[in-house]
């Protein structure tokens, strides 16, 4: 399937494995077909050398330029995954599933966690506060983060996950987890401007040993709107006791 | 027990007619009402917090009638909880009246709360165009009595007809409580000849919370007919004039800033509707609106909401103040427990009154740490006998202290007596306790918790001395003892109070180093690094001079402020507010309505993250205390000081404060500027604005300017309170 470009295959309906090695990791063709199952899309596997890339980005924020520029210019389009650094993956057991907390995220990751969900991947939610956001008021331990943290995660449409905070910043919070992990999944605005995809470009630049899957938000938008059903039934209501 | 209804009792689109004056009622406004549109959905929790509507007993989040996804609807009763298996007690999830089959999707549409009648009314339009309209409220004058009125194009309902009937429903408490309820629902078909045709209903619902079953089921059934009886119509006109009843004495306007307006008129509204005026009305710290910190009692009840409720509607608040005298039984288990005398209340009450905090829990990292706040943040014990004296003194009886208030200011001040520990040189100290600077655990000394210990040990003797009681006069003496001897924490050569013993020794950094604030200080800093460092929660000192004033060194306020103000995170969202009084007082108007905004826009607008958990009682009671002691500053001193104290300190932009309270059994309206005071009054008052002469002001009223020798004629009046034919 790897590979198998084919006419009849509509855009929407494809995402993008990039090899920045080149190809040399296709080992982890098995991990690309999970991905696919996951998103329900047709890949299509594009072997990068590092040195054919373009260099349009900024360079004080792209700390490995010709890697991150491809995979920037393809995100308007379609899902891309960029393979890691580790040679061979045991299948994807676990998502690491970045969130920066925005409320207009709530469809697109319900969406995401619940097909993770269905297909019995386990999604391990990490909130790496930043100065951006940073919640002004926070009372400490037990019942306020209790609080905190079951509506951030309904916000985010999703209570079935494993959730972590971090104050570490961004990267060093994704590296911290990324251990445990098998594929890191990211929401990208498609602005790519200085100042913007902060996390997006920390990750990617950061040769993480797993690979990184960038979600356009404006494709997974444009899913929601064409599959509505798919996000039905995600996260049950609070039951009303005794309902009428 | 439960007679079949014969329909829908009420003329055909009486509820039309009701529902098109309600819209026509709530839209005309803006001081008077919350209005909120289609959000983000993840708003719709917090939505549902803000638009909760509560007759004191029981408080209904304002969910909308279809749920959805995104939803947590809920109803709880005060005081009502539920014991888990680990024996911890949650606030009961109590069943619901509020739902209806609506088909999805439907937007939230347009909600709005109308604070003058407590009256919830909805209109949305789904995609296709049909209309669908509800009002709801929760009966102030009639507690556990629900209504709820909707009508929607044909259609839009499910098997509507299925709603006909009469169902009851129930939740049980493994404390041996529980909740059980009557509801009715009345479904009409309209086919109008110029209109789509719709469908109505009617719901009537009557809930009970107690321990019997029989009676308490049998009570419902016959509220509910005594309500089926009286109609919709005259339910809503009685439910508009109890409000308005309430407002009278309960307002606070500020001419020329309508964000403020609106934000303490709210913090009143859910004040008054979450705390019943009968028998005991323990508030927990985010009331009936939410079941965030498990319905637990704080000293937000008795240090935050409790003197905006003394001085507007008393009877709450001594509600309020039975919840905890009720509970001194368990108080005095608690210091038992301890080897000492006296009573010690819990950092966070419950069912019983034992400590229900929990001794661990989740960190930012999900990291299980122990929670120390049960153990050390004792300040609680004088917050209670606090909250006594300030019923007494904004309502000026000192019976009161005679009484069970007295016993209670007795009970507490024993606690102390046996928690201070004494040095060879005779000064008192209080060892390992947290002050409301929560950074800080285990400090000694804190001199919150010594001088609020003090001042309690001085009231309790105060009171016993004037009951004359021979056999207590050891008891009174070893309470002054005791006061005398503890340490205050004041620094003579900067003329502040040291917050705790080795404070000046931490880390010397700003907040501004930190962040701006409101900043969590903890997730930049690290807790250990916080720790050490200078940087604070909230008001800590600074407490102490917004609670016990008139004790407090002269001239230490401004310096306690510009030593502790660049220090303070505002990590709780109870200090923006306290802040805006103290600054307010200081002459610091422009900051203080600074913070004060920030206080109003906390619930309003999420700035926690949480508000969907339930509204901040205390941020709620903040309010209404900066408005009312800072800005206007109106300070009841003491029970036998029947001269009301005002020293007006107000913004430029403002052009008056108008504040309705209850004062020494009068029910008095203030007109607040900087120069003057303007008086309305149902008795003789004495009047003292700022260092003024104490002047007498007769009834109806008359403006006072600072520093006259007697009062001016009255040349106007306030507006009348929000009656029905102002609302039109």
């Amino acid at each position: 399937m790897i590979g198998e470009e084919s006419a009849d295959v509509a855009l929407d309906d494809t995402f993008a494995v990039l090899t920045l090695s080149g190809g040399d990791n296709l080992p982890w063709a098995g991990f690309v077909e999970q991905v696919a199952s996951l998103l329900g899309l047709t890949p299509v596997v594009l072997a990068v050398e590092p040195s054919a890339t373009l260099q349009t980005g900024p360079e004080e924020v792209l700390a490995r330029a010709g890697e991150l520029t491809i995979p920037l210019l393809l995100l308007p389009l379609a899902p891309v995954v960029l393979d890691g650094e580790r040679q061979s993956t045991p299948g994807i057991r676990r998502v690491l599933l970045p969130c920066e907390g925005a409320p207009e995220d709530t469809k697109r990751l319900r969406r995401l966690v619940h097909r993770f969900d269905r297909a019995g991947v386990e999604t391990v939610m990490l909130h790496a506060i930043t100065d951006d956001t940073r919640p002004q008021f926070w009372e400490g331990a037990g019942h306020h983060v209790a609080a905190w943290r079951e509506e951030f995660l309904r916000r985010q449409g999703t209570e079935k996950v494993t959730f972590h905070i971090s104050t570490e910043g961004p990267v060093d919070a994704v590296r911290a987890y990324v251990g445990d992990t098998d594929l890191v999944a990211l929401f990208w605005r498609g602005i790519a401007t200085v100042g913007r995809a902060a996390v997006i470009r920390a990750v990617i630049g950061s040769a993480l040993p797993i690979p990184v899957l960038l979600i356009p938000t404006a494709w997974a938008d444009a899913r929601l709107a064409a599959h509505p059903a798919e996000s039905e039934e995600p996260v049950r209501a609070q039951k009303r006791s005794g309902a009428l | 027990l439960f007679p079949a209804i014969p329909g829908n009792p009420w003329p055909r689109n009486t509820v039309g007619a009701l529902l098109a004056e309600i819209e026509a009622n709530t839209l005309d406004a803006r001081t008077w009402t919350l209005v909120l549109d289609d959000g983000p959905e993840s708003h719709l929790r917090v939505h549902e917090s803000l638009l909760c509507v509560a007759d004191g007993l029981f408080g209904t989040r304002g969910s909308l009638e279809e749920d959805g996804p995104d939803a947590q609807p809920g109803m709880f009763a005060g005081g009502l909880y539920e014991r888990g298996e680990d024996g911890s007690e949650t606030l009961l999830l109590a069943p619901d009246w509020t739902s209806l089959p609506l088909k999805r999707p439907l937007p939230p549409g347009l909600r709005v709360l109308d604070l003058r009648s407590g009256v919830l009314f909805r209109r949305t339009t789904s995609a296709d165009g049909q209309v669908f309209r509800s009002a709801r409220w929760s009966c102030l004058a009639r507690p556990g009595t629900m209504n709820l009125l909707a009508e929607a194009d044909r259609g839009l309902l499910e098997k509507p007809a299925d709603l006909q009937g009469r169902i009851t429903a129930e939740a049980h408490s493994s404390l041996g409580a529980g909740v059980w309820g009557v509801v009715d629902t009345a479904v009409s078909a309209l086919d109008p000849p110029d209109g789509a045709p719709r469908t109505q209903i009617t719901r009537l619902a009557s809930y009970v919370a107690g321990r019997r079953v029989r009676s308490t089921l049998s009570g419902a059934a016959s509220r509910l007919e005594a309500a089926r009886r009286i109609g919709p119509l005259r339910l809503w006109e009685e439910q508009a004039s109890t409000w308005a009843a309430r407002w009278e004495d309960a307002d606070v306007e500020v001419v020329g800033d309508d964000e403020v307006t609106l934000a303490a008129r709210f913090a009143l509204f859910q004040m008054i509707a979450n705390v019943s005026d009968r028998g005991e009305a323990g508030l927990g710290a985010r009331g009936l609106t939410g079941s965030a910190y498990e319905g637990h009692v704080f000293w937000d009840s008795d240090v935050f909401v409790l003197p905006a409720l003394a001085a507007t509607h008393p009877k709450a608040a001594r509600a309020m103040l039975e919840y905890r005298l009720r509970r001194i039984p368990a108080a005095r288990r608690s210091a038992e427990a301890l080897g000492r005398p006296g009573a010690r209340f819990p950092w966070e009450s419950a069912d019983v009154g034992l400590d229900v905090t929990p001794r661990s829990g989740m960190n930012e990292h999900g990291e299980v740490v122990p929670i120390l706040t049960g153990i050390e943040e004792e300040h609680i014990t004088a917050d209670v006998a606090w909250a006594a004296w300030e019923l007494a003194s904004w309502t000026g009886h000192w019976q009161f202290l005679d009484g069970p208030g007295g016993d209670l200011l007795a009970d507490t001040a024993r606690y102390w007596v046996g928690r201070i520990r004494l040095d060879p040189d005779g000064s008192g100290h209080i060892d390992g306790v947290i002050g409301p600077d929560e950074y800080h655990e285990h400090v000694e000394d804190n001199a919150f918790t010594n001088q609020l210990a003090a001042w309690n040990l001085r009231r309790a003797a105060e009171v016993f001395e004037r009951r004359n009681s021979p056999e207590r006069e050891q008891e009174i003496a070893d309470w002054r003892k005791a006061a005398d001897s503890l340490v205050d924490g004041f620094d003579r050569a900067s003329g502040t109070h040291l917050q705790f013993r080795g404070y000046e020794d931490l880390e010397p950094l700003t907040i501004a180093e930190v962040g701006t604030p409101p900043v969590a200080a903890d997730l930049v800093l690290g807790r250990e690094r916080l720790a050490g460092s200078q940087i604070i929660k909230q008001a800590d000192v600074l407490m102490l001079h917004h609670m016990i004033p008139e004790v407090m060194r002269p001239g230490s306020l401004a310096a306690d402020m510009d030593r502790y103000l660049p220090r303070t995170a505002h990590g709780s969202s109870l200090s923006p507010a306290i802040h805006a009084s103290l600054l307010a007082r200081l002459g610091r108007a422009d900051e203080a309505l600074e913070l004060l905004r920030l206080a109003c826009r906390i619930d309003l607008e999420d700035l926690t993250g949480t508000t969907a958990g339930g509204l901040h009682f205390a941020t709620l009671g903040g309010i209404w205390q900066a408005l009312v002691v800072g800005f206007a500053g109106i300070h009841p001193r003491r029970p036998d000081d029947h001269t009301l104290h005002i020293d007006t300190h107000l913004p430029e932009q403002w052009e008056e404060l108008r504040i309705r309270i209850r004062w020494h059994s009068r029910s008095l309206r203030v007109r607040c500027q900087n120069d003057r005071v303007h008086i309305t009054c149902d008795q003789s008052t004495l009047v003292r604005v700022g260092d003024g002469p104490v002047v007498s002001v007769a009834p109806p009223g008359a403006w006072v300017r600072r520093g006259a020798q007697k009062p001016e004629p009255a040349d106007a009046t306030v507006p009348p309170p929000p009656g029905r034919k102002d609302r039109r």
